[in-house]
């Protein structure tokens, strides 16, 4: 046997660990340092404002005709304050902000004082989840096929058309293409859009039907818009892929269309807009903005408007809190799942 | 030059670009021969349909369609190409220096908070600030908010173009024949970067115009300085879209479109010639 | 003793996967390695894609910074070197690389490159320099003429990688690191290339070092060879002794694989041996002990630690545990 000291000795790795483990430890510190930055960077806005909701709940109470001596003001401003959290030094209130983050219990709500934000937020979510989640996931289906196939055939006329119908929508702001809704179906066509209270959410016909009756319209407007997004994106893959040599000589070869379709093009751009869908699925608990508040729809993304506008911090701080979980824990959700649909991709490949 | 003429053999292109040079100028030569401030109200009959002396009719408001619609689709393009300037900037400097560095540490840095500002829900804080100090926002302030917020996309772009950059083999090349860190950058570099920034830029105009709309349309800019995101929302106060008022809505809606789907063409175009025929 | 011009000791460099780089894995794995002695002379690198030669020659170019082990430049570590001595480096240490298109930038002038040599790292007048460029590009078969203010899309692969052996030849240099400067160039141009190479070093006395794929080039021209495998070098000595005498068991494979087109179609009848058709995977570019272990014949308990560098016969080396005694 060889004597053990003549040999150099092997180096050391580091921490030993599968390649997929090590990845997996490095992607969730970095997930997590993102959501602490987008978290901080909101909480730092809201404090930055000059307007203070205390006040504001404060001189609700007296509008309402409720007659209190200065003390009692003095009392209850102290109070509410406390309630809020706002007589403590700033980096307190942040220290607090994180805990509440980590037990999603956000404080009482100034709009609808004193329910809590959290409540109130999961009243409206599934109004938001039901009209989002159904816009994102047939747009996603329509618009990837109409990609493909417009990839496939990207030579004929009518392609040609529609691509330039696309290329036409495509940059406009989607809050200009709602308001385009709007005129064409409630300008000319003279469509009602009734106006619903919430309802708490059950899981009954009744409700799903009064959530329907609302939320087409600006599903229409959203599937519009996204799947000349998802077309266009798939047309850029599918075109992408055509150039790669084995699809190039398939089609060479004269392989019956839906074959090329299925097999070589389609295969290798779902694989990219699988994971671009979980994206945006991830982008749902942000509620839609724009969407929300242009067709008056009961949603995450009015609550966010009206808390804005309100300056109720708490409701605010709560929705952008699931908006960045949702994003971020998407893409890393993503970044994980990828080399097991991509074979191209390997966990530590490659220099 | 040369490049100028090899592009224009296309067709849509040409359309394009001379549909956004007509625009400039439209938007640019009326508000400066019009008789009056093209912000006063009731200079014009009330709600009057298209005719010859008002060829866009009037709004309720008692002003010419046509006058307005020049002076707001200036202020959007001076806001979207201020806001892309200087988005493009911000993202430029921290892109380049995450790309360039040699310092792991400060490339770390620089990279997670890249990704920090991909992810934060950018709208609502906007609009939060928007709302906080909508009578001091002028253009400039809107544009600078804009930029400041919506850096990181483009930054990520750059960051990646610049280290695509450093790893091919010219440079090295380079290196090896006694070029400078300067002269690198300047003689290498430079026609590279400015071509991607040009990209960057016309994207970052369509990309700041649309959030600008966005935030005019929630009634949170300044409403003073009109740009087409308050024509729209002026429309929805008056509620021209139950009262048939088709003209005060359509002319700045159809020039809209036409101006930033003619931008969009030019961008795919370049995109096409610079960065997918490059090699 | 002579100062050995590039030396390299227990050399290794780990590529860090994701932004933070937690997780790595080494491309080159303790190699030791020394350069340049008192005479010229032409030294191959071999081994398959994926083994760490490029890793290998970018960091003999001061690129790529070895993570342990130290990379020396006249007994200096490269990386603690002054400006001066830096410049000295280029003017002593210069690449030839693989692909002629992406050699040189698109949007400059190939000369651009050719007169910043002369200039800056040769410190020459204009005169000067035009005179110097224009005899080494009369070396590689090129005139000034043909070459003045072109840039590289104006050229055929052939002329640019005469270019790139004519801009390192500029300035003279020592040692020439030529990473694969054939391998993307038609057959029959390659051994033009070769011939090229090998007059460098009778001419200006440089010595060579030949990375390549193949086997035969390598035999054509080489002196010395080294073998790679998975980031560390298996065998090296005289390219004679080596391949007549191939000592380690990848280095046999190796040999056998390689195609002889006298043999015409009988060689496909020979069974490939599996090493050659396997992907690189990462568990085995993270094993310590000998990394061919997984397909190796001779294997014994011993070979799961580092082999050392054994010296068989005289200027014949092995890193294998079985010629240990």
């Amino acid at each position: 046997m060889a004597d053990r000291g003549l040999r150099p000795k092997p180096k050391s790795l580091g921490f030993m660990a599968t390649p997929l483990v090590q990845s997996l430890i490095e992607r969730l510190i970095l997930v997590i340092f993102t959501i602490w930055t987008g978290l901080t960077i909101s909480f730092l806005v809201t404090r930055l404002s000059p307007r203070n909701p205390a006040e504001q709940v404060l001189s609700r109470i007296q509008g309402a005709g409720v007659f209190m001596r200065p003390e009692e003001i003095e009392a209850m401003r102290r109070t509410v304050m406390g309630l809020f959290g706002l007589d403590k030094p700033l980096w307190e209130q942040y220290i607090s902000f994180l805990q509440s983050v980590l037990t999603f219990k956000f404080g009482p709500s100034l709009l609808n004082f004193p329910v809590p934000a959290n409540d109130i937020i999961s009243l409206y979510m599934p109004w938001t989840i039901f009209l989002l989640l159904t816009a994102t996931i047939i747009s996603w289906i329509i618009g990837v096929v109409v990609g493909i196939v417009m990839g496939i055939w990207e030579h004929k006329k009518a392609v040609k058309i529609l691509e330039y119908t696309f290329i036409t929508i495509f940059p406009l702001p989607y809050v200009v293409l709602a308001i385009a809704f709007l005129i064409i179906f409630v300008g000319i066509l003279r469509i009602y859009i009734g106006v619903t209270i919430v309802p708490t959410f059950t899981l009954s016909l009744e409700t799903l039907s009064a959530m329907f009756s609302r939320a087409w319209l600006p599903a229409l407007s959203i599937i519009v818009l996204s799947i000349i997004n998802w077309a266009m994106g798939s047309l850029a893959l599918a075109r992408t892929a055509k150039r790669e040599p084995h699809v190039f000589y398939a089609m060479v070869r004269g392989i019956p269309t839906n074959l090329l379709l299925k097999r070589y093009i389609g295969k290798n751009v779902l694989i990219l807009q699988v994971t671009a869908l979980a994206l945006s699925l991830g982008g749902i608990f942000g509620g839609a903005l724009a969407t929300e508040y242009i067709f008056n729809y009961p949603g995450l993304g009015t609550l966010l408007y009206n808390s804005i506008v309100t300056n109720d911090f708490n409701t605010m701080l709560g929705i952008i809190t699931y908006s960045i979980l949702g994003v971020t824990i998407a893409s890393f959700v993503i970044d994980m799942v990828y080399p097991f649909i991509d074979p191209r991709v390997r966990y530590g490949g490659g220099e | 030059m040369e490049e100028v003429n090899r592009m224009a053999r296309h067709l849509d292109l040409k359309i394009s670009l001379a549909v956004v040079i007509a625009l400039v100028m439209y938007s640019v030569i009326v508000p400066q021969i019009t008789p009056y401030d093209p912000r006063l109200w009731n200079v014009v009959p009330r709600d009057k349909p298209p005719s010859l002396q008002y060829p866009f009719g009037t709004t309720s408001m008692g002003q010419d369609v046509f006058i307005v619609t020049a002076w707001a689709l200036r202020n959007s393009l001076v806001l979207g190409t201020i806001a892309a300037a200087m988005l493009v900037l911000i993202a430029f400097t921290i892109g380049s220096i995450a790309g360039g560095t040699k310092n792991s540490i400060v490339r770390a840095i620089l990279t997670y908070l890249i990704d920090s500002f991909c992810v934060i829900p950018f709208l609502p804080i906007l609009i939060l600030i928007a709302s906080l100090w909508r009578e001091r926002l002028g253009i400039i302030g809107t544009a600078s908010i804009i930029a400041l917020l919506g850096w990181g996309g483009q930054s990520r772009n750059i960051r990646s173009v610049i280290m695509g950059l450093r790893e091919r083999t010219f440079t090295y090349t380079a290196i090896f024949s006694g070029y400078g860190t300067l002269k690198l950058i300047y003689k290498s570099y430079l026609p590279y970067i400015v071509r991607w920034l040009s990209i960057a830029f016309l994207f970052g105009i369509i990309f700041c115009i649309g959030l600008e709309t966005t935030l005019s349309v929630f009634g949170i800019t300044s409403l003073e300085n009109p740009t087409i995101g308050t024509v729209i929302f002026w429309t929805r106060e008056y509620q021209a879209y139950l009262r048939g008022l088709w003209w005060w809505y359509t002319f700045p809606l159809i020039f809209f479109i036409v101006f930033l789907a003619s931008m969009y063409v030019i961008i795919r175009r370049l995109v096409a010639r610079f960065i997918e025929g490059e090699r | 003793m002579v100062i050995p011009l590039i030396e390299l000791v227990n050399v290794s460099k780990y590529f860090g996967y994701g932004v933070i780089g937690l997780v790595r894995f080494p491309a080159v794995d303790g190699v030791d390695l020394k350069i340049g002695g008192e005479k010229p002379e032409v030294l191959t690198l071999v081994g398959e894609s994926g083994c760490g030669k490029s890793t290998l020659a970018k960091i003999m170019l001061r690129i790529l910074r070895p993570t342990s082990g130290v990379a020396k430049y006249m007994g200096k570590d490269m990386w603690r070197l002054k400006r001066s001595e830096v410049r000295r480096f280029i003017r002593d240490v210069q690449p030839i690389f693989q692909d002629p298109m992406d050699t040189f930038n698109l949007f400059e002038s190939v000369e651009s490159y050719l007169i910043s040599a002369a200039r800056n790292l040769l410190k020459l007048n204009e005169e000067q320099a035009t005179e110097r460029i224009a005899q080494t590009l009369e070396f590689v078969g090129l005139t000034l003429d043909k070459v003045r203010g072109k840039r590289p899309q104006e050229f055929s692969g052939g002329e640019l990688q005469r270019l790139s052996i004519a801009r390192a030849l500029l300035v003279q240099p020592k040692l020439l690191i030529a990473d694969e400067p054939v391998s993307m160039l038609d057959a029959s141009l390659r051994i033009n290339i070769l011939n090229l190479l090998r007059s460098a070093k009778e001419e200006f006395g440089t010595s060579i070092l030949y990375i390549t794929h193949d086997l035969a080039t390598a035999n054509y021209i080489g002196e010395k060879i080294f073998v790679m495998y998975r980031g560390s070098i298996v065998e090296q000595g005289n390219i004679e002794k080596v391949i007549n005498k191939p000592l380690h068991p990848y280095t046999k494979v190796l040999l056998d694989s390689l195609p002889d087109y006298r043999m015409g179609r009988e060689w496909f009848k020979k069974q490939l041996p599996q090493t050659l058709r396997t992907v690189i995977e990462v568990r085995e570019m993270l094993l310590k002990g000998c990394k061919y272990i997984y397909y190796c014949p001779y294997k014994t308990q011993q070979c799961y630690e580092k082999p050392i560098m054994i010296e068989v016969e005289k200027s014949h080396e092995v890193a294998c545990w079985m010629y240990y005694e």
